[in-house]
């Protein structure tokens, strides 16, 4: 057996062209051919066998072989080299399984299909059903750690309300006994103006109406119909689970890309998809929360669909109503964080038929 | 191969005067590597992550062995047990960190003061772990820098370019390139790195201007002609995109060619029109086919990257000589990745 290669000292930088052979009792024998000094021939070096260290096979890469005191042998003579590992002890055999499996290329398709399936199966069900494992499991202690958002968003893009304090706290009168139910959320109602017509809650339980959503609602059932669809957001806990499953993803998708370090648009943007359809998939829950909680409170729950479409309306600054159908309203889809109102509208028409609700 | 070391020999007899020029080449292969990566995937997630560190070794593994100069490679040396107690410890520690942070925010705090003063230890680590992990015909690649050193470029003079409104950014470029440069050494021979701030300074006045006559233009168009306002999204864009290819491209040119090992210059040829087909055909590529183009992107950038830098070699190659050992742990590597920080 005899592999042609070339040989460093690990002291200089000096490479020898030199020939790896196996003499009968298992030792190494190493020929260095001197460059520039012909007439000397030949050097010979030997080493014991437990000296050595043979690297794994990576591609069609050279192979090393190390030495003992920092020397080295480099040959691009793969299939030599594996030969050598097998004549020696099986012990020094190296991972040699990773090799084949990588140059198989019905393993390969293999494998690639199984990560699309894994990567899909991870982001449409893992990913969510973790964080909302994780989001019911967690401490209270992390919640109450958001309770500065409020005073946060006060300083940025919130005003005080313009609503009259009697107007306010007959609000407040109206809302009380439709959140008693829910205790355990320690739900405050709070006004400010600014930030268009909307409603939101945070985490620690305070639910922001704007002063154009108490405008923009004409009858108490809508206001409180969004005020069911905040506590749904509450009750499931929604900030939470946006923000774990965020890192979850951050984690999953690092994990695959691994060393690739990617240009942060190109995990960037599905990212960015996943999360939109995420924060859709919390929308549709809260919505059913909200109808639930109307039609055991006894509201008409079509003051839902109603306030919801007027709130879409004022926020797009379309006067009417005007969906465009087929491939564009199905893109808005994705790129929406609020599902498209024909969706919550048919979800309306839906919840009716599911409780035998007849106009 | 023989007519390298043949030429190799003849120079070492006839002292030519005129320096050699040796491009360094990157042989990885699009498809070769997609299979290392698409198994090293597989395998991380099969595994939770603990694969992560094999994964680690093996594509770097095989991208240093595919980087040749003068027809020798370069080798990537670390081992993954190493890498995975370094990632184990950062991890925890990050994990830690976090929940402190969230639920005791005092102690949190006061850790964030000690990290922020910890991290040129670690920046100090990491490049001494990375440098000390590759090797080129045998010898090894060293680091060793000052706390101080590191705590001016990882901290001091990037605050300052900040709060000088960018107009100490050159200065702090070329601090953080000297750093890198000037602490690395190949065996025994340190790197010399010789760049002025004006160097990195004349790019970015050159840049300042362009982009203010670009504003100007842009804004007189759309007040002579309203209806051509749509432009002005689409050209912030466009010179957003370009003004990080000119970045790239000026600041590793300087970088090359103000680079030099004993009497070795290095030199290098990136061109903006160069780089922006390479990120182009790349993003094309990527989007086109879901993302699975991502490895052969990496290998035809990396490739860009490797055949435009040049060595001219004056005299041999083969004086070098190698460091005396030492021991170092992924530990400050793995901190940075973990906690995203570095230079």
């Amino acid at each position: 057996m005899n592999i042609k290669g070339y040989y460093l000292d690990g002291k200089s930088s000096k490479r020898h062209e030199a020939n790896l052979e196996l003499n009968s009792h298992n030792g190494i024998k190493l020929y260095l051919h001197s460059a520039g000094a012909q007439h000397i021939g030949q050097e010979l070096i030997m080493f014991n066998l437990d000296a050595i260290k043979i690297e794994s096979r990576l591609a069609n890469t050279a192979r090393e072989i190390t030495l003992a005191e920092e020397q080295l042998f480099i040959s691009y003579d793969n299939d030599g080299i594996d030969a050598l590992a097998n004549r020696l002890s099986p012990t020094l055999k190296q991972r040699d399984w990773l090799h084949k499996l990588e140059s198989n290329i019905s393993a390969i398709l293999l494998a690639t299909f199984i990560m699309v399936a894994m990567v899909y199966a991870a982001l449409i069900y893992g990913v969510p059903k973790s964080a909302h494992w994780l989001a019911d499991n967690l401490p209270n202690v992390v919640e109450a750690q958001f309770s500065d958002s409020l005073t946060l968003l006060d300083q940025s893009i919130l005003q005080e309300s313009q609503l009259s304090p009697a107007h306010q706290k007959d609000l407040k009168i109206l809302m009380a006994p439709y959140y008693q139910a829910f205790n355990q959320l320690n739900i405050r109602i709070e006004f400010r103006s600014g930030f268009g017509a909307n409603a939101f809650a945070l985490p620690d339980g305070t639910i922001v109406f704007t002063d154009d959503f108490i405008k923009l609602a004409k009858s108490d059932d809508e206001i409180l119909a969004v005020l069911y669809h905040e506590i749904g957001h509450l009750a499931n806990k929604h900030m939470l689970r946006r923000a774990i499953q965020a890192s979850l993803m951050g984690s999953f998708i690092l994990m695959v890309t691994g060393d690739l370090d990617t240009l942060d648009i190109i995990t960037g943007l599905p990212s960015l998809l996943l999360d939109l359809s995420y924060s859709r998939d919390f929308e549709i829950e809260a919505d059913q929360f909200a109808l639930e909680q109307m039609f055991q409170a006894d509201i008409n729950i079509d003051h839902f669909g109603v306030i919801m479409r007027r709130l879409a309306d004022a926020n797009s600054g379309h006067s009417e109503v005007e969906t465009e159908k087929g491939l564009f309203s199905k893109v808005q889809g994705y790129l929406s964080t609020h599902p498209i109102t024909e969706d919550r509208v048919q979800r309306v028409l839906d919840f009716k038929e599911a409780h035998g609700i007849i106009d | 191969m023989s007519e390298s070391t043949i030429s190799e020999r003849a120079s070492h007899y006839d002292a030519p005067l005129s320096p050699k020029k040796l491009s360094f080449e990157f042989r990885g292969k699009g498809f070769e590597y997609f299979k290392l990566w698409v198994v090293n995937a597989l395998l991380s997630v099969m595994t939770l992550g603990i694969y992560s560190a094999w994964a680690t070794v093996r594509n770097n593994r095989y991208l240093y062995a595919n980087l040749y100069l003068n027809d020798s490679h370069f080798r990537y040396l670390a081992n993954p047990i190493q890498i995975l107690k370094g990632r184990i410890i950062a991890v925890t520690l990050l994990v830690i960190y976090n929940i402190v942070l969230l639920t005791m925010p005092i102690i949190g705090l006061v850790l964030a003061v000690f990290l922020i003063f910890s991290i040129p230890y670690f920046v100090n680590k990491s490049m001494a772990f990375n440098r000390r992990m590759t090797s080129y015909k045998n010898i090894q690649f060293r680091f060793n820098a000052s706390y101080k050193q590191a705590f001016m470029v990882t901290l001091i003079w990037p605050l300052l370019g900040i709060l000088t409104l960018g107009l100490l950014y050159p200065k702090a470029l070329k601090e953080i390139y000297a750093y890198t440069a000037n602490n690395s050494a190949y065996g025994k021979s340190k790197f010399h790195f010789c760049a002025s701030t004006w160097d990195y300074g004349k790019p970015a006045l050159f840049a300042a201007a362009i982009v203010l006559s670009l504003g100007l233009s842009v804004w007189g168009i759309s007040e002579i002609w309203p209806s051509l306002q749509f432009i002005a999204p689409i050209i912030f864009v466009l010179t957003y995109f370009t003004l990080i290819v000119f970045f790239i491209v000026t600041v590793n040119n300087i970088f090359y060619q103000n680079l030099q090992l004993q009497k070795h210059h290095f030199t290098s040829n990136y061109t903006m029109a160069g780089l922006f087909k390479v990120i182009l055909i790349n993003t094309l590529l990527t989007l086109i086919t879901l993302g699975f183009y991502l490895p052969a992107a990496k290998i035809r950038l990396l490739k860009y990257l490797a055949e435009n830098v040049t060595l001219n070699v004056h005299g041999s190659l083969e004086n070098f000589s190698a460091a005396t050992p030492e021991d170092v742990s992924a530990l400050g590597e793995e901190m940075g990745q973990s906690f995203e920080f570095g230079v």
